[in-house]
């Protein structure tokens, strides 16, 4: 877990000096402030406090990103890390919440995520969604990872630009069409 | 989720050409699309009129929450 700066820094130091196992080290120390992350996503909604304080440390962690001069490979990875990290965060409390919702009355969740026109938002909708990016990905996996990235990361076109050596009108025509595949996919 | 694979590849591939194209002159390529006898012409067009109305109604992709907008 990275608690500080200092250590965050370090860790960074030690990826773009190329040492063994060092990217691991590094995903490994972010994944708690990343499952924070989700965790805050899902159920804070994200105009409190709380939400405040967890996306500072996600905007921490991209400022040491953008500022280490990591390759962009390195870059890549971890940005596309971190998005799995919260879609699977997002999926596993999900799935957790509808099966406690079996013997109890639990209150729905709602996944504050950005949104997909047409498409459910609410706890069913996201495990649909979760599904059909897995079959997107099979066929146009460019597309799945920037919706990975958008829908459950919550990154900006311009951070999944930057991240995926694309321009940022690609990531929205991108954005767009897997938009309408995943409509299309979830009509049927 | 009852597309196939085969159909979303396909679904793509005809996505990327008539995004491609003006919006005034995709409304005569879906036609003849359609003309040709291809099996998704009529769900390109429904994907299409839905993007069409998203667009219509307002901003498509509102920032998420605590994230900063959409980029």
């Amino acid at each position: 877990m990275v608690a500080n700066d200092d250590s965050l820094g370090e860790l960074i130091g030690q990826v773009q000096r190329g040492e063994a196992g060092a990217r691991d080290r590094l995903f490994a120390a972010a994944y708690g402030e990343l499952r924070k992350l989700a965790h805050a996503r899902l159920f804070h909604g994200g105009r409190n406090t709380y939400l405040g304080t967890t996306a500072l440390v996600h905007e921490s962690y991209l400022r040491f990103l953008n500022g280490a001069r990591l390759s962009s490979n390195d870059r890549r990875a971890f940005l596309g890390y971190a998005s799995a990290v919260m879609r699977s965060v997002i999926i596993d409390a999900v799935r957790e919440r509808q099966a406690e919702r079996h013997g109890g009355d639990l209150q729905r969740i709602t996944l504050h995520t950005e949104g997909l026109d047409g498409l459910p938002a609410a706890e069913d909708g996201v495990l649909e969604i979760h599904d059909a990016l897995n079959l997107l990905a099979q066929v146009e996996p460019r597309l799945a990872q920037v919706v990975e990235m958008r829908y459950f990361g919550g990154y900006t076109e311009v951070e999944i630009a930057e991240a995926l050596d694309l321009t940022e009108r690609t990531v929205r025509r991108d954005w767009d069409k897997a938009r309408m595949l995943l409509g299309a996919m979830l009509k049927d | 989720m009852a597309l196939s694979l085969a159909e979303i590849a396909a679904l793509s591939a005809l996505l990327d050409q008539v995004l491609a194209l003006p919006v005034d002159h995709r409304q005569a390529w879906l036609n003849g699309l359609a003309a040709g006898h291809s099996p998704h012409a009529e769900r390109l067009r429904q994907m299409l009129e839905t993007a069409e109305r998203g667009d219509d109604d307002g901003p498509s992709w509102p920032g998420a929450p605590g994230w900063g907008g959409s980029g």
